[in-house]
């Protein structure tokens, strides 16, 4: 896996400045058409028919040209606006609540007899998100930061590969991005898990790790408790999925927080 | 007013900026303490596998290490190894070509025993083959271990950026399944068994990754479809404009 930054640098125009300037090209088309309908006003008053008898016919006929382009710009702006908002992908939300507890104390009991032996992952799926991904096997890069898939991988999950394997004791660590320069990504969907969704990880081996998900959580980037993430307190086998959240900053070309979704080993098949 | 002589002035502000700058840059913290990982995965196979933490605290270190499918009920040396590179033994390493890398071969990979995974008692190098003092795997084949220990003298903390934990002991290999036996000894010991010695698993500690990771391109943060909204807003604009217009055009 190269180390990957292409999905940081800076992306299109936001919004704003473009509704600005189509607006303003708009205001410009509108007041152009009203010219022209008032020129053709004036130039029919030059007819030969007195003006005061034809004043109710063109007044009929102004009326009606006025209604059509009223009507097809009421019909066309809406269907603008309609397509517009469904092609919408809303955004990682900014106002995230943070959803049930880290296990912190749970049965110990458990591992590591139900534990998994060392097998690297091959593939995640987390219905309740929408994810179906292959699996990267990704290191850290010069700033000691987990490496992030890139180019053609960009929109896979990749695990960690000094943490655990799924359903090894310990943490094992699952990173996605959570949209591209382009839109919605691998991970795009897992801050709206629940604590009791169920997440899969089938493994080299041939064997399945089916993960229940215990918290869903947000830190800031910059104050990112990286102990209580990237490593169990327990020796059992828990699994963290990582992704961005919060707002995205346009200076730093980053989200300001990343979603950490807190999971332990429910079962192996 | 006296004129400011430029030449005074600039040598303030430098010597200004020059002072605030002094004073912020030493604030790069230096940790106090890190922890590093290892995924321990099997040699000879073994089927040994688990995971290794070293968390510092100075000179001082927790070291934790979890394996199963290791010979079961029997004692399992372990070791931090240093001076390599870095890495784990792959098959070519088995230059006799006796169908095992044995602990000599794999030296040019994992290095020297620096520290000696020991259950009591010294963790230097002298206690290598201390094989009473190391952690017996369960009747399941699961090795526990946890120790907090000041490092041994000639290892420092930093010594762990670049370090890989091996775990010893394949009872398989040799005659009875469940005992350290068979004829061929130790390579490192005549007085051991080459079973007892084995390399059984092997991992290269990480430190755990710093901070956050960097997983969005932003495209879904603002309004993708921004000419498209402001294409059909535009439009309605217009119509509310023409509204007005007739008004005035009709009724004059
Ligand atoms: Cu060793």
């Amino acid at each position: 896996m190269s180390q990957g930054k292409e999905g940081h640098r800076s992306r299109k125009q936001p919004g704003f400045n473009s509704l600005v300037f189509a607006s303003a090209v708009g205001f410009i088309g509108g007041w152009s058409l009203v010219e022209r309908l008032r020129s053709g006003e004036s130039g029919r008053s030059k007819s030969a028919i007195p003006s005061s008898k034809l004043s109710a016919v063109i007044s009929s006929k102004k009326e009606q040209r006025y209604t059509w382009v009223i009507n097809s710009l009421i019909v066309g702006g809406l269907a603008l606006l309609a397509l517009g908002i469904v092609q919408q992908q809303s955004a990682p939300s900014v106002t995230f609540q943070d959803k049930g507890t880290i296990n912190t104390s749970g049965p110990i009991t458990k591992a590591p007899s139900v534990a998994l032996p060392f097998s690297p992952p091959v593939s995640l799926s987390i219905p309740a998100a929408d994810v179906s991904s292959d699996m990267l096997h990704v290191g850290k890069d010069q700033d000691g930061q987990i490496e992030v898939p890139s180019g053609d991988f960009y929109n896979f999950a990749a695990w960690y590969k000094s943490s655990p394997t799924p359903g090894q004791a310990g943490a094992s660590v699952i990173i996605g991005h959570v949209d591209s320069i382009d839109g919605a990504s691998v991970f795009y969907k897992i801050e709206q898990l629940n604590p009791g969704d169920e997440i899969y990880v089938q493994r080299e081996d041939g064997r399945q790790a089916v993960f229940t998900v215990d918290a869903v959580k947000q830190y800031e980037q910059d104050n990112f408790p990286a102990e209580t993430v990237y490593l169990s307190n327990e020796n059992r086998a828990e699994l963290r999925l990582i992704t961005c959240g919060g707002a995205f900053s346009e200076t730093e070309g980053k989200y300001q927080k990343n979603t950490v979704v807190f999971a332990t080993l429910k079962e192996t098949s | 007013m006296k004129k400011v002589d430029a030449k005074s002035l600039i040598v303030g502000v430098v010597a200004i900026v020059g002072i605030a700058t002094a004073s912020v840059s030493p604030v790069l913290a230096q940790s106090n303490g890190q922890t590093y990982q290892a995924n321990l995965t099997e040699l000879n196979g073994s089927g040994t596998t688990g995971t290794a933490t070293v968390t510092t605290n100075g000179r001082q270190v927790t070291v934790k290490v979890n394996t199963t499918g290791a010979s079961a009920n029997l004692v399992h040396g372990q070791h931090i190894r240093i001076g390599g590179q870095g890495t784990c033994p792959g098959p070519n390493a088995d230059t006799n070509k006796s169908g095992f890398v044995n602990t000599v071969e794999g030296k040019p990979f994992y290095g020297e025993v620096k520290v000696s995974l020991t259950t009591q008692g010294s963790t230097g190098t002298d206690s290598a083959l201390a094989a009473d003092r190391y952690p017996k795997a369960d009747a399941k084949g699961n090795v526990t271990y946890t120790r907090t220990f000041t490092l041994p003298s000639g290892v420092n903390a930093q010594d762990l950026a670049n370090a890989v934990v091996v775990q010893h002991g394949i009872s398989k290999l040799y005659d009875k399944p469940d005992q350290y036996d068979g004829h061929p000894r130790s390579t490192v010991s005549k007085d051991l068994p080459f079973e007892a010695t084995a390399p059984a698993a092997c991992g290269t500690l990480s430190s755990t990754p710093a901070g956050g990771v960097n997983t969005g391109g932003g495209a879904t943060a603002g309004i993708e479809s921004s000419a498209t909204i402001a294409l059909g807003a535009t439009a309605l604009v217009a119509a509310g404009a023409l509204v007005v217009v007739r008004k005035k055009a009709i009724h004059l």
